[in-house]
């Protein structure tokens, strides 16, 4: 099987000749662009590559290179000049990339089809297989509004809904980028209803549009991140769901009853999570938060009273 | 180095220009490289071997016959070595280098740039302007799902540590069919050599790399195997009755099939399949929803809610 393995010197010769005949004239530097590589290393191929060829190895049979000028080409390389199989691992990854190229697209666009079609092409002929399904709580359009407003520097107004508060608000926001964090997308944005940099759960946004504005000019003196808030719990069950709610490492050496330091952006947050480990997690310190967790329990057991 | 990959590169040019099976000692003689004693040779030619399959490029081998004395041949058949002969339209090779592309900084950059640069060997040139792009612009999938998706394409089984409830690291070995992803985590599932029957695997779950069998076909995909994605849909045969305040628990309102005004409150009804999920959910909300019925459940947020208050004394 191809394994992961490092760069390998074979491996790149072979697909320098296809690369080489497709893109005659190129120059070194873009050829160790895009091998990843220095320009040394390419030189050092192509001297090797120079000495290849048919049996015999007269120079009839050997591939013609010249490369003296800082600018290849090729010749007489006719037997290696189609591209390489790509291995079940590199398939992999394109079919994948394609699958989710396909999901941010609209199902009607001629993009859509073409892309699909190519999937099951793909997958026909290397074994390897596409995602049985890739969902997420995101649609497209969402994704699409935000990426256009991004692009176009323009303002967008959103409806959003915090889970930590439990309140929805409409805010007027500048998006800046899309990213992933803890398995998640967000919008990071500059919001005017906190006049400060934001994170948005893409899968919380309702009600998006763009607006009829311009970029404003976004005070971007201010600090990126917000201080942390530092706590620690005791698990006494249900170490692997706690852990994945926390979003906190645990060392492998662990066991039940141990002290873990976590860390949150909002307290709020951490008093519910809390709850909702139906018992498996108890904060330690700091005391105060102890005492506000204890607080909302007995008023939510006042309900039942 | 250079030395062995010219050998190695002039051994592919050679088994991929022959129109017939060359012998090991027709091999010997005329390409550039195998020199020394014959015995070194057969172990310079076997470890070349080992060395271009394990790049992926396969090596026909013939008169293996025991009855007759032909000597061993080999060839690499250039529709074994080369990318789909049929070609692809600029577009497809636009598409699939933007799939690669769609790696850049993430879990699968490495392979993707492998594949990028075998993509561009062939000539061609779109616009990728022409091609709208609004996927995310990094992807988050763990460092093996590529050896995953291997796996299923070459029958190899999967060996790996699996973290269970009390992060109990449990050793599992597993014959993966399918994957797929689910609001950003990824999942596999193949049948478990152990449990004797099929399970579903959540990649972040399992504890380090996992290891892949060196034999591959070892098993088969049942043709009626379909992927089993009911942890998300099951069949929601409870009923409970819950008091929401008014203005607050927006995630749980939008499980209602029905809402009555009860004051302060909203007295809505919920239709749910398994209790843990739906306790969690009471319980984020803490003061602003009360479970009416079932008592089950009533009892239940009651009993953690009481834990909490004695835990946090």
């Amino acid at each position: 099987m191809v394994r992961n393995v490092a760069d390998n010197q074979v491996e790149r010769l072979l697909d320098l000749v296809p690369y080489l005949v497709a893109n005659q004239g190129v120059s070194l530097e873009k050829v160790a662009k895009d091998f990843n590589s220095t320009k040394a290393t390419i030189l050092e191929d192509l001297n090797t590559l120079w000495m290849c060829g048919l049996p015999g190895y007269t120079p009839l049979e050997l591939i013609d290179l010249s490369f003296d000028t800082g600018y290849v080409s090729i010749r007489n390389a006719d037997i290696l000049s189609h591209p390489r199989k790509l291995s079940s691992y590199e398939m992999g990854a394109i079919v994948v990339g394609l699958s989710i190229l396909k999901l941010s697209l609209d199902e009607k666009s001629k993009h859509y089809q073409e892309i699909d079609e190519l999937i099951s092409r793909l997958c026909r002929t290397s074994r390897v297989i596409a995602p049985a399904t890739i969902e997420s709580a995101v649609t497209s359009s969402v994704r699409k509004t935000l990426g256009d407003a991004i692009n176009q520097r323009r303002l967008v107004s959103l409806s959003y809904h915090s889970f930590a508060k439990d309140t929805e608000d409409i805010r007027r926001v500048q998006p800046l980028a899309i990213k992933y964090i803890d398995n998640c997308e967000y919008l990071y944005a500059y919001c005017y209803l906190a006049n400060d940099f934001r994170n948005f759960r893409l899968d919380r946004i309702k009600d998006l549009s763009t607006l009829n504005v311009a970029e404003e000019a976004v005070n971007s003196s201010k600090p990126e991140l917000v201080d942390r808030y530092e706590f620690s719990v005791k698990v006494t069950s249900q170490l692997r769901k706690v852990m994945e709610v926390l979003q906190v490492q645990i060392p492998s050496n662990h066991s039940l009853g141990d002290e873990f330091f976590c860390s949150a952006f909002n307290i709020e947050w951490i008093i519910r999570s809390i709850s909702s480990l139906s018992g498996s997690a108890m904060v330690c310190q700091p005391n105060h938060l102890r005492n506000q967790i204890r607080g909302r329990a007995l008023k939510a057991l006042d309900l039942y009273k | 180095m250079s030395r062995k990959s010219e050998r190695l590169v002039n051994l592919v040019i050679a088994l991929l220009a022959t129109k017939r099976n060359v012998t090991k000692s027709e091999i010997f003689r005329t390409i550039e490289g195998y020199e020394g004693s014959n015995e070194s040779m057969e172990r310079m030619f076997e470890r070349d071997k080992d060395e271009l399959r394990s790049l992926g490029i396969e090596i026909e081998v013939t008169g293996l016959d025991p009855l007759f004395d032909d000597e061993v041949g080999y060839r690499i058949r250039p529709e074994n070595f080369s990318f789909d002969s049929d070609g692809f339209s600029p577009i497809q090779i636009a598409y699939m280098s933007l799939a690669a592309q769609l790696w850049k900084d993430a879990s699968l950059n490495e392979v993707s740039q492998k594949a990028l640069r075998k993509l561009a060997g062939f000539a061609s040139s779109v616009d990728m302007d022409d091609i709208p792009a609004a996927a995310p612009l990094v992807l988050s999938a763990p460092n093996f799902l590529n050896e995953i998706i291997g796996c299923i394409a070459e029958k190899r089984p999967i060996e790996f540590a699996y973290l269970d409830h009390e992060l109990n690291s449990n050793h599992r070995i597993v014959h993966a069919y399918s994957y797929f992803s689910l609001n950003g985590f990824w999942y596999f599932t193949g049948f478990d050599t152990q449990k004797m029957d099929i399970r579903t695997f959540r990649c972040d779950r399992i504890q380090g790399d996992i290891q892949v069998s060196r034999k591959s076909n070892s098993y088969q995909i049942p043709d009626d195997f379909k992927t089993d994605k009911s942890f998300k849909d099951l069949v929601q045969d409870k009923i409970a009755i819950l008091r929401i305040r008014k203005g607050r628990g927006a995630q749980i309102r939008m499980l209602a099939t029905s809402s009555i005004d009860d004051g302060d409150f909203d007295k809505i009804q919920i239709n749910y399949s398994s209790q843990l999920p739906l306790i969690e959910l009471i319980l984020w909300h803490l003061d602003d929803v009360e479970v009416v019925e079932p008592i089950v459940l009533r009892n239940e947020i009651v009993k953690s809610l009481e834990k909490l208050v004695d835990s946090h004394g």
